[in-house]
């Protein structure tokens, strides 16, 4: 396949919901694009228009530069893979891999050498004359990818397909898939509701919300560069946190002032922006957990730490190993997570001073929710 | 004391099975015991068992002529019955599948059947079926006396009772229909499947689990089809519809030739559960899920 | 432009936008098309099959309420053309029809009610006690379910008539005082309900007896139903055995009685014709209004497979 392109695609029930709403995006061949979101999103929906099992209300939906929206979902050449597995209860495994050539009048002998060789890359030849019944959820789930292999489609859609495993099988399954998509350089379309999924297996992550594009970038953008306060809530785990606060102008540039009346320094770059434009306005300062730290940890040399610091009182703290995730309550920011190394000392009650890295934190506008700094990524 | 108390709590467990073991121990357990007992004697016109004959009862029936003859209508009765009920509780099942306006009107009259009595489902097909005023010899324009004609008298009865037993076979496919999973359709559309590849390969192995329960209480229900037989051919015309049923209330209400009928029940019985058995093997050596 | 017509898709690129709003517009409306042929479809082959299925039914309605002398013609009489209630007049009052229905309805009732008693009280005894030989007892039940009606019947007529109890409503009533269907299904019923359930009533100091009046049977009312319904129209359409036991007429339930008025002359079609009729319609209309209990009783145990 060349590329996908979807163009303000649109999903409506009953003339009144929308599910899906102007949904553009482009996909190129071998990417891994995940659509990631909460429940209710939008995100199945688009992928089942792609497949063709939901009718396009409107936009236009281009592969390989044919219109296919009404296309037949067997003529568009993809092969999906669906979240309960769908294997036809009734076949073999070997049948039900395959079934797809079956129906097309492949002969036997093709597709006897076909399904050996996708069952040898999921390992699961031992398989062959089982019935699904007999198979565990994650022997189902390789059931399922292989038939989808089988068809050597122009696109693979996958729709919340480790949902259904325990959280051991399902970080085995991750890495599966990661190497199955390398090995077969394959265009990957997959839906999930885990962020963490989403941002370990896609090499583009599209981030929804009551039907719209977030944001449509990589990982790594999407993580330092969040579009807005969705996004930035919503990838990260433990996720984001979020102080509203007021902007004051000060002699050296910014600060900011939480309702308690402690300030935070607003480093130069950003300063002189946020006086002009939010002088005296409410902003919300995004900030992640790692990117407190103690006295100890402290990066920046040349920075003064008294000027950016949050104390708060200890009520959680949570062993991770090499580090300890502390939660922490303040008067004015209420509760807030920070995640420090092991050692630091601290019980619950203490009182702890942080110094936050107001470099590497995000502001947003109160109203529209957007980052107020957001360079315009890939979209 | 104690000892005697917990004893009497360990018992009153029984208690509560008292009212429904009694009526089984007389009504079947019993019953059925003395039906083997009476097959093994001659019996007066009350039914009391005279003189011991061993299993001469039964060895005049495999010799009887008579009785071949009910084997052989049973045999032919049941397949029909059978076939026919399935066939049209399937159809309706499928047909009554996917939601439309109306739905819950057309279910409850294709299950409907299984609410009406088969002497009064007997008596209505007796007027349609009469030759000279009845509406299936208007309708075809044929001149047939169906049920005194030995040819179509046995059809006419188990067109009957296939149309009776369809009720519940409606019930059951339709559950059956229901618990396929729907996501192997769409898995199917976007396979390459159409509609008719997805009814014999996907649809039809969905309902194998239900439909060997089906099959077993359908041949079940058809070997004691009793109500219809007696009003519309009453076992005739000429032993063409006397199935083993009937001929054991014949021979026992008749002929009060209890020891015989006794005998034909047994036998009845044994067929019943050999096929059960032959069934529940083949179920557990073809299918697994 | 032409060219649109016969495709579904189109090459990017070689489009204007123009091109591509007609192809919209024509697709959706052949999709709407589609549908609209395939509902009136389905609802026409429901429709077809429903008059062909109800057709017996239907007819009967149509004959009993014909004229006698309309049903003797060589022409096709589907329908009367001058309906009357007079057969049915004449079924009320020259067969005794109501002691049949009130005969039939005391039955049915009190064997409804008797199974519902027996079932619940040995399910009862099967889900929450615990007891020596349990499971060989239940299996025992289980096994009662293989066996013919006709491999007792006999000897349960001799059996009733050396008691010297033929002819009368204890004789109908009695054999069919229990199920083992309606004891597998209450039992698996019961089966749904945790065993803190009783314990904790026991705990309380309540009696097996009291608990089951005053918390069981309130929490399986859908159950009950279900079986109410179904016990019901069986107990209603029996034949056999009321055929064998009973002779008098005051002591006839409905299938026998009707049966009785089997001639060949019009005036007796018609008129059994509409005593048909109206005794089919008590055991339709419970099953219609019961077929949601029933069909959820029936079936909550899941499938059989």
């Amino acid at each position: 396949m060349s590329e996908l392109l979807l163009k303000n695609v649109c999903k409506m029930y009953d003339k009144k919901q929308y599910a899906v709403r102007d949904f553009s995006l482009k996909i190129e061949d071998g990417e891994f694009v995940i659509f990631v979101g909460p429940s209710g999103c939008g995100k199945s929906t688009t992928l089942r228009m792609i497949a063709g099992l939901e009718e396009i209300t409107s936009g236009e939906l281009w592969i390989d530069h044919q219109l296919c929206n009404y296309v037949e979902p067997k003529d568009r050449d993809l092969s999906m893979v669906f979240q309960n597995y769908a294997l036809y209860p009734q076949m073999t495994v070997y049948d039900n891999m395959a079934f797809a050539l079956q129906i097309r009048k492949v002969p036997k002998k093709e597709i006897d050498k076909k399904v050996h060789e996708a069952a040898s890359i999921l390992g699961i030849e031992h398989l062959l004359k089982q019935r699904p019944g007999a198979l565990s959820g994650g022997q189902k789930q390789r059931v399922a990818i292989g038939s989808a292999i089988m068809r050597e489609p122009k696109a693979f859609l996958m729709d919340e397909p480790l949902s259904n495993l325990d959280a051991k099988l399902r970080a085995q399954m991750r890495v599966e898939l990661a190497e199955l998509h390398k090995r077969l350089g394959a265009t990957m379309i997959y839906v999930t509701h885990d962020q963490t999924e989403a941002m370990t297996l896609g090499t583009r992550i599209v981030v929804m919300k009551d039907g719209y594009i977030q944001q449509a970038d990589t990982p790594k953008e999407i993580y330092e560069n969040p579009a807005n306060l969705f996004v930035a809530g919503f990838i990260g785990s433990p996720s984001m946190n979020f102080i509203e606060g007021k902007i004051r102008k000060t002699d050296k540039g910014a600060d900011f002032e939480l309702a308690s009346g402690e300030t935070l320094e607003i480093p130069e770059d950003k300063a002189f922006a946020l006086a002009n434009e939010y002088r005296n306005k409410n902003v919300i300062l995004g900030v992640r957990p790692e990117h407190f730290s103690t006295e100890v940890t402290a990066k920046d040399p040349k920075a003064d730490y008294t000027k950016r610091t949050l104390s708060g009182k200890i009520t959680t703290r949570e062993m991770l190993g090499a580090e300890s995730m502390f939660y922490l309550e303040e008067m004015s920011v209420g509760e807030f997570a920070a995640r420090l190394p092991v050692e630091t000392r601290g019980r619950i009650g203490d009182e702890l001073s942080l110094f936050v890295d107001m470099n590497r934190a995000h502001y947003f506008d109160v109203d529209t929710e957007k980052n107020i700094f957001y360079r315009g990524g890939q979209q | 004391m104690k000892r005697l108390m917990d004893r009497m709590k360990g018992g009153s467990a029984y208690l509560y099975l008292i009212p429904c073991f009694l009526v089984f121990a007389v009504f079947l357990f019993y019953p059925f015991v003395k039906t083997i007992y009476l097959s093994l004697f001659l019996t007066d016109k009350l039914g009391q068992a005279k003189v011991f004959v061993g299993l001469e009862n039964y060895a005049d029936l495999l010799t009887s002529e008579s009785f071949y003859n009910s084997l052989f209508v049973t045999l032919i009765f049941v397949v029909i019955v059978v076939i026919g009920s399935m066939l049209l509780g399937l159809i309706g099942a499928v047909i009554c599948s996917k939601a439309f306006p109306g739905i819950r009107v057309f279910s409850t009259s294709y299950a409907l059947p299984m609410a009406i009595a088969s002497s009064g489902a007997a008596m209505i097909f007796k007027i349609i079926l009469n030759p000279t005023i009845g509406i299936l010899n208007k309708l075809t324009g044929l001149d047939i006396n169906w049920i005194a004609d030995p040819r179509y008298a046995l059809i006419c009865v188990a067109v009957l009772t296939a149309w009776l037993n369809s009720g519940i076979n409606f019930l059951y496919f339709s559950a059956g229909l229901g618990n396929i999973d729907e996501s192997i359709y769409e898995r199917a559309s976007v396979d390459g499947a159409n509609g008719i590849q997805k009814f014999f390969r996907l649809t039809l192995p969905g309902l194998s689990p239900i439909m060997f329960y089906t099959l077993v209480v359908n041949i079940i229900q058809a070997f004691q089809s009793f109500g219809q037989i007696k009003i519309l051919t009453s076992g005739g015309p000429g032993e063409s519809t006397n199935v083993i049923v009937y001929s054991i209330y014949r021979d026992a209400f008749f002929n009060y030739r209890f020891g015989s009928a006794a005998a034909q029940s047994v036998v009845l019985f044994l067929i019943i559960m050999a096929l059960t058995l032959v069934m529940f093997k083949v179920e557990k050596k073809g299918v697994k899920y | 432009m032409a060219a649109i017509n016969n495709t579904i898709t189109m090459e990017q690129g070689s489009y204007n936008e123009e091109e591509v709003a007609k192809l919209h517009s024509l697709m959706n409306a052949r999709a709407l098309r589609k549908k609209r042929i395939r509902k009136a479809v389905l609802i026409g082959v429901n429709i077809i099959f429903a008059l062909f299925m109800l057709f017996p039914l239907l007819y009967s309605v149509s004959v009993s309420v014909m004229p006698g002398d309309e049903l003797f013609t060589m022409d096709m009489n589907l329908l009367p053309s001058h309906p009357t209630l007079e057969n049915y007049v004449r079924a009320f009052t020259q067969v005794p029809l109501v002691r049949f229905i009130l005969n039939s309805f005391l039955v049915a009732g009190c064997i409804t009610l008797g199974q519902v008693i027996t079932c619940s009280l040995a399910a009862f005894a099967f889900s929450f006690l615990d007891f020596k030989g349990k499971n060989v007892l239940f299996m025992l039940v289980m096994a009662t379910m293989m066996v013919p009606g006709e491999a007792v019947i006999i000897s349960n007529y001799l059996t009733v008539s050396s008691m010297g109890i033929l002819d009368t409503y204890i004789v109908l009533i009695l054999p069919s005082l229990t199920s083992a269907m309606g004891i597998f299904l209450f039992r698996q019923f019961y089966m749904t309900f945790p065993i803190s359930l009783y314990e904790s009533a026991k705990l309380d100091g309540c009696g097996n007896l009291r608990f089951i009046i005053k918390i069981l049977i309130p929490l399986t009312k859908s159950a009950i139903g279900a079986m109410a319904v179904y016990t019901f129209i069986n107990a209603w359409n029996m034949y056999m055995w009321p055929l064998l036991v009973t002779g008098s007429e005051e002591m006839r339930t409905v299938q026998i009685g009707i049966s009785m008025l089997n001639s060949v002359d019009a005036q007796s079609i018609t008129l059994m014709m509409a005593g048909v009729v109206a005794i089919i319609i008590p055991s339709m209309v419970i099953f219609i209004v019961g077929q949601k209990q029933l069909i959820s009783g029936m079936f909550s145990g899941a499938v059989k497979g």
